[in-house]
């Protein structure tokens, strides 16, 4: 009975997975830790950074032991409720805004969560239901628009926060959704015209904020403005080259310390890592990253459903994406958007949203061999 | 039905997946090794830049005094006016307010007060007064940071001597170039870590050291004898309504200069207001034709080759033609029979040519050499000119007709006041000098001294100049109770072209030395271009004389003996080297000087009677 019990257990944990989350997990709380160091609060932050480790448990606890299949029947309701998750923070009385966006859900003056953050989880299980009902095959193009209406939505509704960081989640997700769900590669080509379509669009219409535009243009041309957005990528490089092989050890470098690097616990822990721990530490972490992508690529192919397996793969394409994002922000070979690093940036509603998500994979592992 | 798990689609698309999510950390890993293996050192070279402050820390300039310790320079506490325009509210008021406190146009304060950066300075080195005045205005962005400031507490004076310092306080004049090591000091480094906004960490010093300041420098100028050598000689340029003069007063046994001028002045405190000419030292700067004060050492050298003696006598024409050229006196006379002694006190061109005929232009120049005539003095002072001899070898046949009274032949008046040191200091030539001791240095000071000639020719040449004062052209330089020695000289400029003289244009100088008996003050007035009267005896040996008699007082000279028994025809020789046929101790007061002595010195003079 005993054993029976510990079996169950044992075969409802993808151990690759637990190994890789608490591993990067721990990393992060060590290096939030190390970044802090002489910053203003610097306790305070640490201690928020765990208790968001420890919130995050709960989620990820009730997503596990929950059947991942009935989200499929909440499709509606949750398409509702993601909408509405977009837009709370513009509802007043409810909003509050962080660096020219509005993000943040609010009650009075104490800040919630970043809504953006759970309505990446509640779009992957949305489109998931969408795209799992064609049954691998997505062709006709009321199907595709269909698919596209599921996903254009909630993806026009965080364009329009402006949350551009998230917004480009979305499509991330999408994508690699719809690879998995068996679009037919005719109609990447179309998205891809799309695509480029409505970027000639945002570049000439006025719809990004200037701050937005600006780190877009950066991104073209460092040399742009040094002190300003420029700055942040210029700096984040000095500090990744000059960790060199090994790194100056944690709290020990001088371009984080010195406050050299902006945001350096949140958007730029990337860049501490670089300059603490080097080269091998940077190594060290993309290794961890590996573990977690194939592991959920193993969790995802050993699915039992379609639905399973497409809300695996959107989890992988989002932290795919995050992760090439941020970690090329830092070395300047992405645009700075303001997107963090998976189980490695401070901050709550992002690692509890992480966390969650390896709490869905766990769902889809351990229902594996079920009806 | 929906059961995917053996699906070879799906696990061949998540096989696409896969390869997208690894072709992707692919190229982060390549990024990786790229900023952080291949690019690392220069990278960390950006950083250790960025971050490690190298601030220099300067010293205290060393202050100059004079020899009785008075401050001649020195450096006060200042502010710099630090503006952070954007921080700015009013520019338009602000550049009003702080022009009313320092000066300046409005417009020149606002330029700078919307200026597009971090910070600027609005105004360097203002003094603590203004600087209070601008903190009080309260202008937010308005900031004072410490600095200072060289000042010059007497203004013009020993303005040349002194020099000045540029905005970095090095010496870029005078003494405080001469001295600028001394003066300086030894800047002091902090090197520290600083953080984003440039702020030095707490822990993060990695080097300090203090800055050492500079020494103080004494001067041989005696402060008192400076103003009265610059009032002396602006009252004698202005009355004389000369385009310029110098005035130098030396100890003639030592070298060490109390006072040295040349006008116009300026106020080294605003240097750069002033006209750049009045920056020259023009007594070690400037060569001139020095004219009839050369013939004391023409003289000199005859006497000390042992070829003449002062009573040997000369058959004088009216003129003399040498080569193509007439040689004229000043006034014109009948042929004279005179001696030597007479030569150099009617100041006679035609004996002094007869004299330089008698040496021979090797002979000639041999003795300007040996009186310093041909090489720079040695003064401690930057930008020393040396005067035109050439040497004999290159002398037309007229040469020997004019160099002998100083034609054709250019000193600057310190390369003067060194060669008439010969005369004065027993036939051995000081070094003159600006340089008392520096603080901090016990070392002694070493000054180099010559032998010009034999110390018998000296004594009689300090004869043959006190009778120059005493009988002669420079009459106008007695100085009541002392014995004078000098030479008058009046020299025509020279053509810029080198072409002949310049009509009507005259130097008109005398230098001379006191007591004559014992010397201890060496004076040389040059008067440039004076209009009307010409002569150096009528235009520097009035100044000469009240300079001189200033210095006697204020040194505590005791008076000369002999000048204190008039009545004594045929005196007991009071000193050994005067000259016993030059004793006649005549006196006459010194017109214009009928001041007595200060009662100290007529004290010193009563036991003689």
């Amino acid at each position: 009975m005993d054993q029976s019990i510990f079996k169950r257990i044992m075969n409802s944990v993808n151990v690759p997975l637990l190994l890789s989350a608490i591993a990067l997990a721990a990393y992060g709380s060590v290096m939030v830790w190390s970044a802090t160091r002489g910053m203003v609060g610097a306790d305070a932050l640490f201690k928020r950074h765990l208790t968001g480790l420890a919130v995050g448990l709960l989620p990820l606890a009730i997503l596990w032991f929950l059947d991942y299949q009935k989200l499929k029947g909440w499709a509606g309701p949750l398409m509702v409720a993601l909408s509405l998750l977009i837009i709370s923070p513009r509802i007043p009385g409810l909003g509050g805004s962080a660096k020219g966006a509005t993000s943040w859900l609010k009650i009075g003056s104490i800040s919630l969560f970043q809504p953006s953050e759970p309505a990446k989880l509640i779009f992957i299980v949305v489109l998931a239901a969408v795209i799992a009902g064609y049954n691998g095959k997505i062709e006709a193009p009321r199907d595709v628009l269909r698919v596209a209406g599921y996903a254009g939505v909630p993806l026009a509704l965080i364009l329009l926060q402006p949350d551009l960081g998230t917004g480009l989640v979305f499509v991330v997700v999408a994508l690699a959704m719809l690879l998995v769900g068996g679009l037919k590669p005719k109609w990447f080509g179309v998205f891809a015209i799309i695509a480029v379509l409505m970027v000639a669009a945002v570049v000439t219409l006025p719809i990004l904020k200037t701050y937005q535009k600006d780190r877009l243009l950066v991104f073209v041309d460092p040399t742009r403005d040094p002190k300003g957005a420029g700055y942040n990528l210029a700096q984040s490089k000095i500090a990744i080259g000059s960790g060199g092989l090994t790194g100056k050890g944690l709290q020990n470098s001088t371009q984080s310390r010195l406050n050299f690097i902006p945001e350096r616990h949140t958007d730029f822990i990337f860049s501490v890592v670089g300059e603490q721990l080097g080269f091998l530490g940077a190594v060290m972490l993309l290794g961890f990253y590996l573990a977690l992508l194939i592991s959920s690529l193993s969790i995802a192919t050993s699915s039992r459903d379609l639905y399973g397996a497409l809300i695996a793969a959107g989890l992988i394409g989002m932290w795919t994406f995050q992760i090439l994002e941020n970690a090329g922000m830092t070395m300047g070979m992405m645009p700075i958007t303001g997107i963090p690093l998976p189980f490695m940036s401070y901050g709550g509603s992002f690692m509890i949203t992480n966390l969650a998500g390896v709490g869905m994979l766990m769902s889809v592992w351990s229902r594996r061999y079920g009806t | 039905m929906s059961r995917t798990r053996a699906s070879g689609d799906v696990r061949e698309r998540f096989t696409g997946l896969a390869a997208v999510c690894l072709v992707l950390l692919g190229i982060v890993s390549v990024r990786l090794v790229w900023i952080q293996v291949v690019q690392a050192p220069a990278f960390a070279a950006i950083a250790e830049k960025q971050r490690v402050r190298n601030v220099i820390l300067s010293p205290r300039r060393g202050a100059i005094l004079d020899r009785e310790g008075q401050k001649l320079a020195w450096t006060v506490d200042a502010k710099t006016i630090v503006a952070e325009p954007h921080k700015i509210r009013d520019p338009r008021g602000a550049a009003t307010a702080l022009a009313g406190v320092l000066g300046g146009t409005p417009e020149s304060y606002y330029a700078k007060l919307i200026r597009d950066v971090g910070g600027l300075d609005i105004a360097r080195k203002v003094d603590m007064g203004r600087a209070e005045a601008v903190s009080k205005l309260g202008i937010a962005g308005i900031s004072l940071v410490d600095d200072s400031m060289r000042t010059y507490p007497s203004g013009d004076l020993a303005c040349q001597v002194l020099g000045f310092v540029g905005t970095d306080d090095s010496g870029l004049a005078g003494i405080e170039k001469q001295y600028d090591a001394v003066l300086r000091g030894t800047p002091g480094q902090l090197k520290a870590e600083m953080d984003r906004r440039g702020r030095t960490i707490p822990g993060g010093t990695l080097v300090s050291i203090d800055p050492v300041d500079g020494h103080n420098v004494y001067l041989t100028i005696d402060k008192d004898i400076q103003y009265q050598a610059q009032m002396e000689l602006s009252s004698a340029v202005t009355q004389f309504g000369a385009k310029g003069g110098s005035v130098v007063v030396m100890d003639p046994r030592n070298g060490e200069v109390l006072a040295m001028a040349s006008t116009p002045y300026f106020d080294p405190n605003t240097y750069r207001t002033a006209d750049p000419k009045a920056w020259r030292n023009k007594v070690v700067s400037d060569a001139y034709e020095p004219g009839s004060t050369i013939k004391t050492f023409t003289a000199a050298a005859v006497i000390d080759k042992g070829i003449f003696t002062p009573d040997s006598m000369f058959n004088l024409p009216p003129t003399l033609k040498i080569a193509d050229r007439t040689i004229h006196e000043s006034h014109d006379r009948a042929t004279v029979d005179w001696n030597l002694t007479t030569i150099v006190t009617k100041s006679s061109n035609v004996g002094a040519v007869k004299l330089g005929q008698a040496l021979g232009a090797n002979g000639l120049y041999e003795y300007f050499s040996r009186f310093g005539l041909t090489a720079k003095t040695g003064i401690d002072f930057p930008g020393e000119a040396k005067g035109y001899l050439p040497n004999p070898s290159l002398w037309s046949k007229s040469s020997i007709g004019n160099i002998p009274f100083g034609q054709g032949i250019s000193v600057t008046g310190a390369q003067l006041c060194k060669a008439l040191s010969g005369v004065a200091n027993h036939g051995t030539l000081v070094t003159p000098h600006f340089l008392l001791r520096e603080e901090g240095d016990t070392r002694p000071l070493f000054w180099p001294t010559e032998s010009a000639c034999t110390t018998a020719t000296a004594a009689q040449m300090v004869t043959m100049l006190r009778a120059v004062v005493d009988d002669g052209t420079g009459a106008a330089a007695k100085v009541s109770g002392y014995q004078v020695a000098g030479k008058t000289g009046t020299a025509q400029k020279p053509l810029p072209n080198g072409a002949g003289y310049a009509s009507g244009k005259y130097i008109g100088s005398f230098a001379g030395f006191l007591p004559a008996d014992d010397p201890r003050i060496l004076i040389l007035v040059t008067i440039d271009e004076p209009s009307g009267t010409i002569f150096g005896g009528s235009v520097a040996a009035p100044a000469f004389s009240r300079l001189a008699q200033f210095c006697v007082a204020h040194l505590k000279i005791p008076p000369s003996p002999q000048v204190t028994a008039p009545v004594v025809v045929t005196p007991v020789p009071a000193k050994p080297k005067a000259g016993s046929k030059t004793g006649n101790g005549k006196v006459t007061k010194a017109p214009g000087a009928p001041k007595a002595p200060l009662g100290g010195v007529l004290d010193s003079t009563s036991p003689v009677r």
